[in-house]
């Protein structure tokens, strides 16, 4: 992935790219299959315009959260404060903003609001750099113990309710429309451009893919492994805080209890995505339709009238499942890789 | 390597100590006898299932999935309980609640194994799994009343202390942990399973090319876990007299800060019986007795927070320095890859 030189990427069209990639063929054929699946369940209800246009407000905010979870699982990591990142952040904003109103007016608040929120969750992710890179410890407790901070912080500032009394201005983000496009949505695929260009193009994707292939051999070859283990995990918090920002605005208000069941969801979309556990594999394009296979699976169940449990024990059986068809897949290539490398010893000895 | 060990139990101990008097200072309620009673009895829950994922840090994995193990195992049990009125001995719904439990748990084992995929994530879905596939079939109605047999268990006790105006009891579900606690120190100590679970955490590829059966004894670890799972729950509803679908989800957190609190390295290989008790006694402490120095209860999530933050700081620092002290090139050990692999 990292290895592969730029020109051969930039000549490819999108159909070579996705049939170039097996697991990206089959996460395609799975996004489609749940198309349609939920089109003929319930035809009347999700093939409409005002399902799609409610897709597109709900997607974007765990699409973001689960490309910083995967920024942190290329290095071979994991980040499970995301959520918490992002909802201190929107917490310690929104005090703000509603002190900030009276005197400066909503306009200016929220554009101050929005500042602080980037600012507080690049602070966040850089002191879960910080304990993974300089006191070493390992990112899942490190980033599980400041997942209990940053809640705790939040539930700390607000005695565990909601903030309300915003600004109006605020909602813009998570409920309006640009030219007629959702403004959350024009954030997200910004984001998903900025992240495909910034990984598969950029010196920050090479670093992080050759990181997490092999930490001590990028020692080696010259990079600085911590400070790039703070950047990521910076980079991170500034998406966690987008992604606050969007489901924080959507319904006007910030609590610390927000996107709970968020985590096992981003976990769940890296996986599905085909991001790789142990670090070093993952493209933003599997993310990408990952999302929108759980977002199509989503909108069904609920147009089913599906209980609340009902979806987290598929999200759980879609996670397994992703991940023993992940180890078919695998093994399948290995197997097709030996077979083809003894074909050509053996073509080799003929000649 | 023994002396570090030693080291950082006396440590934790110094800690434990320290924590205490600092609260007891605060507020004397703190040292009596009464509330040492009623920490020790708060502690049989968390302690067996503490003492059960020891195991599985041990060997290099971890679980996530065991509340959700203890609260399936729970709830069935009761439900079925409820719905047969069952009047026989209290030890049969223990016993049965310990076997969905392990059942639980080797699913989880052979997902791990069969398939080598990551601990953490895959407990994170059994997890979701197991919960949302019982409530969604059975619902989350509280069973407000447990059968006969096992109240009359719950209110059975070895003995009662009274200081002031307070009272507390040590229950005979203390009798579990004990138990927990003998056979995780026997297994650790005393046989080859155990010695082959340090092994195996302290680094997987010698132990397979030792000829370890490394497949069968992790699954034997999950299985484990999922046993203490069940039990956790079946003596957690037994001691709060009903059965809360919701109450033990979320406490992994506390459990794993616990256990790695104690000294047990999160990579693997690395752990003590003693190191966990003392680790346990820290977060049992907090969490017990924030209230007593007059921190709010909405800043508690927080404390517990920086508590696992600073103690597993001060160790995984100890240790990055000592490797960086021994061969500052050659030994760049970034735990970042061992921290999830199963």
């Amino acid at each position: 992935m990292a290895k592969q030189p730029e020109n051969s990427l930039k000549n490819k069209t999108l159909k070579e790219r996705l049939l170039g990639d097996p697991n990206m063929t089959r996460l395609f054929f799975i996004m489609v299959g749940a198309f349609v699946l939920m089109s003929v369940l319930v035809p009347k209800k999700f093939l409409t315009l005002d399902n799609f246009r409610s897709m597109m407000f709900q997607f974007p905010e765990i699409g973001i959260y689960a490309v910083a979870v995967m920024l942190a699982m290329l290095l071979g990591g994991i980040d499970l404060s995301v959520v918490g990142i992002g909802n201190l952040s929107c917490i310690l904003s929104a005090l703000l903003m509603i002190k900030l109103t009276p005197s400066i007016g909503g306009g200016a608040a929220v554009l101050v609001g929005i500042l602080v929120t980037l600012v507080v969750g690049c602070i966040c992710g850089i002191f879960n750099g910080i304990l993974i890179a300089k006191v070493g410890i390992p990112a899942m407790l490190a980033t599980l113990g400041t997942m209990e901070i940053y809640s705790g912080l939040g539930v700390a500032l607000t005695k565990g309710a909601a903030v309300f009394g915003l600004p109006d201005q605020y909602a813009f983000i998570g409920a309006g429309y640009l030219l007629g496009i959702p403004v959350p949505l024009i954030i997200f695929v910004v984001v998903m451009v900025v992240f495909t260009i910034a990984l598969q193009r950029k010196k920050f994707g090479l670093e992080l893919y050759l990181m997490g292939t092999n930490a001590k051999a990028a020692r080696f070859a010259g990079i600085n492994t911590d400070a790039t283990i703070i950047k990521t995990h910076m980079v991170g918090g500034l998406l966690s805080a987008v992604a606050g920002i969007i489901l924080s605005s959507r319904v006007v208000s910030a609590k610390a209890s927000y996107g709970s069941s968020y985590i096992l969801q981003c976990l769940l979309v890296a996986i599905l995505g085909g991001v790789s556990p142990f670090g070093g594999f993952g493209k933003v394009t599997g993310v990408v339709m990952a999302i929108l296979t759980l977002q199509f699976l989503s909108s069904g169940f609920n147009m089913m009238r599906a209980d609340g449990y009902f979806k987290t024990f598929i999200w759980g059986a879609v996670l397994i499942a992703a991940m023993i068809m992940n180890y078919y897949g695998n093994k399948f290539a290995e197997k097709k890789k030996k077979k083809e490398m003894a074909a050509s010893a053996a073509q080799e000895k003929a000649e | 390597m023994k002396k570090l060990f030693k080291t950082y139990e006396t440590f934790v101990a110094l800690t434990v100590i320290l924590l205490c008097l600092a609260i007891g200072l605060r507020n004397p309620v703190f040292f009596t006898a009464s509330n040492f009673v009623d920490l020790l009895r708060n502690s049989i829950v968390d302690g067996i299932m503490a003492f059960a994922l020891m195991l599985g840090i041990i060997i290099g994995g971890i679980d996530v999935s065991f509340p959700a193990i203890a609260v399936v195992s729970m709830y069935l049990t009761n439900k079925v309980l409820e719905a047969t009125s069952y009047n026989g001995p209290a030890i049969i719904p223990i016993l049965a609640a310990t076997l969905i439990g392990t059942l639980l748990g080797f699913v989880n084992g052979m997902l791990i194994t069969k398939f080598e995929l990551p601990a953490f994530i895959v407990t994170l879905g059994t997890s979701s799994l197991f919960d949302g596939l019982l409530v969604w079939l059975i619902g989350s109605k509280p069973v407000n009343r447990l059968v006969a047999p096992l109240e009359a268990f719950g209110k059975s006790e070895f003995f009662r202390v009274q200081s002031g105006d307070t009272s507390a009891s040590l229950p005979y579900t203390f009798t579990f942990l004990v138990i927990i606690i003998v056979v995780v120190w026997f297994i650790l100590n005393k046989t080859m399973l155990g010695r082959m679970i340090y092994a195996i955490g302290g680094d997987r590829v010698s132990a397979e090319r030792a000829g370890f059966p490394v497949k069968k004894i992790t699954v034997f670890v999950y299985t484990f876990i999922g046993m203490a799972g069940g039990l956790a729950g079946i003596v957690h509803s037994i001691q709060a007299r009903m059965c809360i679908p919701t109450d033990l989800m979320g406490c992994e957190m506390i459990i794993i800060a616990a256990v790695v609190l104690g000294g047990t390295k999160i990579s693997g290989g690395r752990g003590t019986v003693l190191g966990t008790a003392l680790g346990l006694a820290i977060i049992v402490v907090a969490q017990n007795s924030l209230i007593l120095v007059g921190i709010p209860s909405t800043w508690q999530r927080f404390v517990l927070g920086l508590i696992i933050v600073a103690g597993t700081g001060v160790s995984a620092y100890q240790a990055l320095r000592a490797s960086r002290k021994i061969a500052p090139v050659m030994t760049d050990d970034h735990p970042e890859g061992g921290a999830i692999n199963g």
